[in-house]
């Protein structure tokens, strides 16, 4: 399995999945072994952030920022799934060149890439990410969240 | 040689089109390592906010292989008005 390579992070249940990776050391081009992790990833759950650290300890204040926004939108943890680019340099390098994006975290719903954290929280700010994660089905059910409180 | 607010904002007039105003901020307190950005362009008309900042990110390619941190703003001319009042 492609998508064991990387560690995922689901904020309710952490699941750690390590594998002993191959280091390659160039960072010419994405190899399509990483491509295809990256893309496993990205349809690992409907909403997928790549972020430095977990969710429980974002170690960069623009990740903390973005999970914070997910949270109060209400982002369903069984839905969502973070991925700490911390833990792998090939993971961290190979991102940014698949979403042709520069900088972390980096949030993708329904497999489309959404954007940085100036994006989300300009989105979260006109409603626009509301909406999109409505969309998605990736809100907690109204009901379940009564039931909680 | 490390990435100054001035070179920067070069950078962002000559690739963005019909630029009203751009505020480049460091805020690594010189050391080129954190920026924050706002630019204001009637080229972002009709661009959703990730294209905006793809655009940006593209004029500063170069640098942003320098800096860790980095922010950006991008409103149209009349978005902008009504921010600034």
């Amino acid at each position: 399995m492609f998508l064991s390579k990387f560690n995922l992070i689901r904020s309710c249940s952490p699941i750690f999945r390590s594998t002993t990776l191959l280091r390659h050391q160039t960072r010419m081009f994405l190899s399509t072994e990483i491509r295809k992790a990256i893309q496993d990833a990205i349809e690992s759950a409907p909403v997928v952030l790549f972020m430095k650290g977990t969710p429980e300890f974002p170690k960069c204040g623009f990740s903390r920022a973005t999970i914070g926004l997910l949270g109060n939108q209400g982002v369903d943890p069984v839905k969502f799934a973070a991925y700490n680019v911390l833990e792998d340099p090939e993971l961290r390098e190979g991102i940014k060149e698949f979403s042709e994006w520069p900088t972390i975290p980096q949030l993708f719903v329904n497999k489309e890439f959404v954007g940085g954290c100036d994006v989300i929280t300009s989105m979260a700010r006109s409603g626009e990410l509301a909406d999109l994660l409505e969309e998605a089905h990736a809100l907690v059910p109204e009901e379940q969240e009564a039931k909680d409180n | 040689m490390s990435v100054t607010e001035q070179g920067l904002r070069e950078r962002i007039e000559s690739a963005i089109p019909g630029v009203y105003h751009i505020i480049v901020t460091d805020l690594s307190y010189g050391c080129g390592q954190s920026f924050d950005i706002v630019v204001v362009s009637n080229f972002f008309l009709g661009k959703n906010k990730l294209m905006r900042s793809r655009a940006v990110n593209k004029a500063v390619e170069e640098e942003l292989q320098q800096i860790h941190a980095f922010s950006c703003k991008c409103y149209t001319e009349d978005e902008w008005s009504k921010i600034v009042v």
